[in-house]
């Protein structure tokens, strides 16, 4: 299970409507913003195909103008998938891999 | 073939980003059916090898909300009520939301600096690394049994 | 420390991303009471009830962000309940008042204005009345809430400075009948004894009470005296009410509501009968009284008693009362080494609540279960600060600071002289109690009417009268308070306070410790504390009236900061003048002493060094309680000194039977009984703004006794009308083996509209201490329709999704 630590910019104008939303969000938690439209924020999720989800998602938020990740840790996801419980997507242009 | 690759490729990128972390880890929720299992996750886990542990309460609508934790929990996890019911804390009136929140800032497994609030003495004294139930068994909170 | 790897593992992710930004982690772990999160811990008491827990409030970046229990106060000893454990949430509440409102008629929104406008008015309405209609005209209305030195500067301005004893608070609902019976019974207000005496007590007596959610945080030391003794240890449980409270008892005695008069009679009954009272501690302590105090011999109380049998009782009461019940638990009481009996407002809120209580210090008299470890008539009270605040600071109509009476005239001097006022400045005559208050201003007799920390339009019964007299246009009201309240609708003149820990003050809890509660944060917006705002408006009453005397009553208290030091000097004022050489002496009980304490100080407290020790623990007692070697009489071992026995005896009243002032009859069949759950406090204008209480008890319902519900047709959660001769209510129905068969409960504490049950209660009173029956009345019961989906009254646009519970 995924730990990541993300700073999320944002418009300063909307900064509080972005906080409020991100607050209300499944597996997201807001630990602090400053005044310049930086946004800590901690995503807890069951997977990393989640995680990139819900960072998609925000990144459609109005007003958000990128999400970074700055610390990760997945040491509980490798675990797993190294004993087979969980086997991990490979998305996007990996597709055109498959033989 | 190369997709192997790829994937061991990504295996190993988040490998190299692991965190530095020596506690053993005491909520067993998250490693069902690790083979690994100790005596200490046992008892976190209320000697459930298999539990079924939600991170987040499943959603309600808000009427919903406005129910009294017990009144379904009595239905859905009787079990644990009944423990709870009979315990110190149901004796005297401590509920649910006092360890657990509500939904919005719900902890399925609570913070230990919680227990705090009342038990502030012993939280000071207790022993590092530990939580308290891993000695007094949620819900009955007995001591050491 | 305790934490969760995951938890480490998070905040080391935040930490970091926080870094790269060159970010500051504020306080994000608002919900968590981490040690060492916290700039500061400050000691307190809990603003909720009557026990006094002790707590530490946990200050961040001039933020309330935890709190946690202090586990060597001898009031809870660290434990705290939910309500105590979550208040600190409500001081950055979004629906604080934060500024002065005012509508100059009823019917008009209301305008934000500054303080100097908003206290002019206030002075210039007050002085306008007392100009025109004279003192009589112009009254105060205080809480149980209120610390200590915000009554008691109150009621001298009303008092000395305009003139009038129209001074009365919520305590006139709740605890005058106590105050009544303690007087009567014993000499003086206030248990003897304390909360210590549960740990050395064999016999739990709990009538009229639900301990289990009214006093949470003391029923766990019952609870855990029962526990660790189970079989040594009895507890008997009277209530027409089964309730969390009978979890641990070992018998309940069921009885129908207002019956508990016999009850208690046949009791003592049973204690005459099989020679089980304490011949010497009757002879050494004790006389007999009847009627207007006359005294009588112990051959007429056995004479009178003798109407009593329990067989008549157990006929009278109906429930599970029997004869040979009543014989067992009398037995009980009187046998057991140590007996403690606590109510509260079962007995009190009655009709006849000081008879009530006579009956309970009786049984306690006869059998000598007075006085010794483990042994007393313990009245609960109810409110945090009713018994240091009001009842011994003054804040009813007949009482002066320090139990001192308005109709004593040399007692009355004395205050006078104390505060430095002319001689005859102070009325003669006891004002107006608070149903004739609130008569008065339906009848356009009280022209200004200043309500403070409470909220009469809900908690009066019988309410609707007096909301539509309080909605008067020619009664100018001033409400203080810290939220908007079914009160606040109705005034002209809103003026926001500061609320606990945003102040200092001192909170005198049930067991006669004072306790003190230091400011630790600001309040918000221009909220101020109470004693500021009396000072201000005191010196423009001053001006409007041109009466010097009213400056006085605040001269002391000039050029004081108001968070800490103007508190400190009203307290100063009080414990040092007014409390001296009386029974409730608080004059060691200093700032600096409380502060030194984990708890605080039990009265009667004359030096410091007696104040340090924690004061008395139980009154009358030689070697123990000061007072009681101080005045003596003899060689024996108690003393009781109260002022208002001139015998200084102990008196057991000859009170006959007396039902309920509305029982049932045939167009109102049930008995309506109010009261409280654990989840809410009061009003809950506090409460229902605590996301994590208001969504564990959202709204009042009426629990119903399942063979009723049966009856009528009624399953869990229909709507079910309650209806009395004055007002209904709609409320889902909760089917519960809790009421007797024909009574139903429903609690008070809901703000909505079809939920208040005191539209539907009635306002007979005690003719002694005018308190009124909540208790009992009757009302008719009926189906309606099925469940409906309910709104909690405390709706916010978008509730709850824009406010989160760690904001």
């Amino acid at each position: 299970m995924p730990i990541g630590g993300f700073v999320v910019m944002v418009d300063p104008k909307e900064q509080d409507l972005v906080v409020k939303k991100l607050k209300h969000k499944d597996f997201v938690e807001v630990y602090g913003s400053d005044k310049k439209g930086n946004i800590v924020i901690v995503i807890d999720t069951h997977s990393s195909d989640e995680m990139e989800d819900i960072v998609k998602e925000i990144s459609l938020i109005s007003g958000v103008l990128s999400v970074g990740l700055t610390y990760l840790h997945a040491e509980d996801e490798v675990e797993r998938i190294e004993k087979g419980e969980y086997i991990p997507k490979i998305k996007g242009r990996q597709r055109g891999f498959l033989h | 073939m190369k997709r192997i690759i790829l994937s061991l490729v990504v295996l190993l990128f988040m490998v190299s980003i692991i965190g530095a972390c020596a506690f053993r880890c005491p909520c067993g929720c998250f490693r069902a059916k690790d083979s690994n299992t100790n005596t200490n996750r046992q008892i976190a886990l209320n000697k459930d090898p298999k539990p079924k542990t939600l991170r987040k309460h499943p959603k309600l609508s808000s009427q919903q909300k406005l129910i009294a934790c017990a009144t379904c929990h009595k239905e859905v996890t009787p079990k644990i009520y009944k423990q709870w019911y009979n315990s110190g804390h149901g004796l005297d009136n401590v509920k649910c939301f006092q360890c657990h929140g509500t939904y919005e800032n719900f902890r399925a497994i609570p913070d230990p600096s919680t227990c705090a609030a009342c038990h502030a003495k012993e939280y000071k004294k207790s022993v590092t690394g530990k939580t308290c139930w891993q000695c007094h068994p949620a819900h009955r909170f007995t001591v050491h049994k | 420390m305790g934490i969760t790897r995951r938890e480490f593992i998070k905040r080391a992710a935040a930490l970091t991303a926080a870094s790269y930004i060159g970010m500051n982690l504020p306080d994000g772990f608002e919900d968590i009471a981490h040690a060492t999160d916290v700039d500061k811990w400050v000691r307190g008491s809990c603003r909720f009830c009557g026990v006094g827990c002790r707590v530490e409030l946990g200050v961040k970046n001039g933020r309330a962000v935890a709190i946690r229990g202090v586990s060597d106060s001898r009031t809870n000893m660290g434990f705290l309940c939910m309500k105590g454990m979550l208040f600190y949430k409500l001081m950055s509440h979004p629906e604080r008042l934060k500024k002065p409102l005012y509508r100059a008629n009823k019917n008009q929104p209301f305008k934000e204005i500054s303080w100097d406008q908003a206290l002019d008015i206030a002075a210039k309405e007050f002085a306008k009345a007392v100009k025109s209609y004279g003192s009589n005209s112009v009254a105060y209305y205080g809480s149980g809430q209120a610390l200590t030195e915000e009554t008691y500067i109150f009621q001298k301005v009303m008092r000395a400075g305009l003139k009038t004893n129209n001074v009365e608070g919520n305590p006139r609902l709740c605890m005058a009948s106590a105050v009544g019976g303690y007087v009567t019974s014993f000499g003086a207000d206030e248990p003897i004894g304390a909360y210590r005496d549960i740990e050395k007590c064999n016999c739990f007596f709990i009538i009229g009470s639900n301990m289990a959610e009214a006093h949470p945080v003391l029923f766990r030391r019952v609870m855990r005296r029962k526990l660790n003794n189970p079989d040594t240890v009895k507890v008997i449980n009277a209530d027409p009410r089964v309730s969390p409270t009978s979890r641990i008892a070992d018998i309940h005695l069921k009885f129908e509501p207002g019956t508990d008069l016999a009850l208690l009679n046949a009791m003592a009954y049973v204690i005459l009968d099989e020679k089980l009272y304490n011949e010497d501690f009757i002879k050494n302590y004790a006389t007999f009284r009847v009627g207007k105090k006359v005294e009588v011999s112990f051959e007429k109380y056995k004479e009178f008693i003798s109407k009593y049998s329990p067989e008549k009782a157990a006929r009278i009461c109906g429930g599970n009362i029997t004869a040979e019940n009543i014989r067992k638990v009398a037995r009980w009481f009187a046998n057991s080494m140590a007996t403690m009996s606590m109510w509260t407002m079962g007995i009190n809120q009655r009709k006849r609540g000081v008879w009530a209580n006579n009956l309970i210090h009786n049984l306690h008299i006869l059998t000598g279960q007075l006085c010794k470890p483990g042994a007393d008539s313990f009245s609960l009270t109810g409110q945090p600060n009713a018994c240091g605040g009001v009842r011994e600071g003054g804040g009813l109509c007949h009482i002066l600071p320090a139990h001192r009476l308005v109709k004593n005239d040399k007692e009355r001097h004395e205050v006078e002289e104390l505060w430095g006022v002319p001689k005859g400045r102070i009325p003669a005559k006891p004002g107006y109690h608070t149903i004739a208050m609130f008569k008065a201003v339906n009848e356009g007799k009280i022209k200004a009417i200043w309500i403070n920390c409470t909220s009469p339009a809900q908690s009066l019964p019988n309410c609707d009268p007096y909301r539509r007299g309080m909605l008067r246009d020619d009664v100018f009201m001033v409400v203080t308070d810290i939220f908007p309240t079914k009160t606040t609708e109705l005034a002209n003149l809103i003026l926001p306070t500061a609320f606990h820990f945003e102040k200092t003050g001192v909170f005198g809890c049930t067991e006669r410790r004072s306790q003190l509660t230091t400011k630790a944060v600001d309040p918000p917006g221009e909220a101020k504390p109470e004693v500021w705002i009396v000072r201000e408006w005191a010196l423009r009453l001053a001006k409007e009236l041109n009466d010097p005397v009213i400056k006085k009553c605040v001269e002391p208290f000039l050029g004081k900061e108001e968070g800490y030091e103007l508190s400190k000097a009203i307290w100063e004022e009080y414990t040092q003048k007014l409390t001296k050489n009386r029974d409730n002496d608080l004059s060691g009980a200093t700032y600096d002493v409380l502060k030194k304490l984990p708890d605080g100080v039990q009265w009667p407290a004359p030096t410091k060094e007696f104040a340090l020790k924690g004061g008395t623990y139980k009154k009358f007692v030689r070697g123990i309680d000061p007072l009681a070697d101080k005045y003596a009489i003899n060689d024996l071992p108690y003393q009781f000194y109260g002022e208002a026995h001139q015998d200084k005896k102990l008196w057991i009243w000859l009170r006959p039977y007396k039902g309920p002032a509305e029982p049932p009859d045939e167009q109102y069949p049930f008995y309506l009984s109010t009261g409280r759950v654990i989840d809410h406090w009061h009003t809950s204008s506090m409460t229902g703004r605590i996301l994590e209480l208001m969504r564990a008890n959202p709204y009042a319902f009426v629990e119903i006794n399942p063979k009723d519900a049966k009856k009528l047709g009624i399953s869990p959660g229909d709507m079910v009308l309650v209806e009395s001769r004055r007002g209904k209510n709609l409320l889902p129905a909760k089917i519960y083996e809790g009421p007797i068969e024909g009574m139903v409960f429903v609690y008070w504490h809901d703000m909505f509209e079809d939920r208040m049950i005191n539209k539907v209660t009635k306002d007979a009173y005690d003719p002694g201490s005018k308190e009124p029956e909540f208790k009992i009345c009757a009302c008719r019961i009926r189906r309606v329709s099925g469940p409906k989906p309910l709104t909690p009254y405390i709706v916010r646009k978008n509730w709850p999704s824009d406010w989160h519970p760690s904001s």
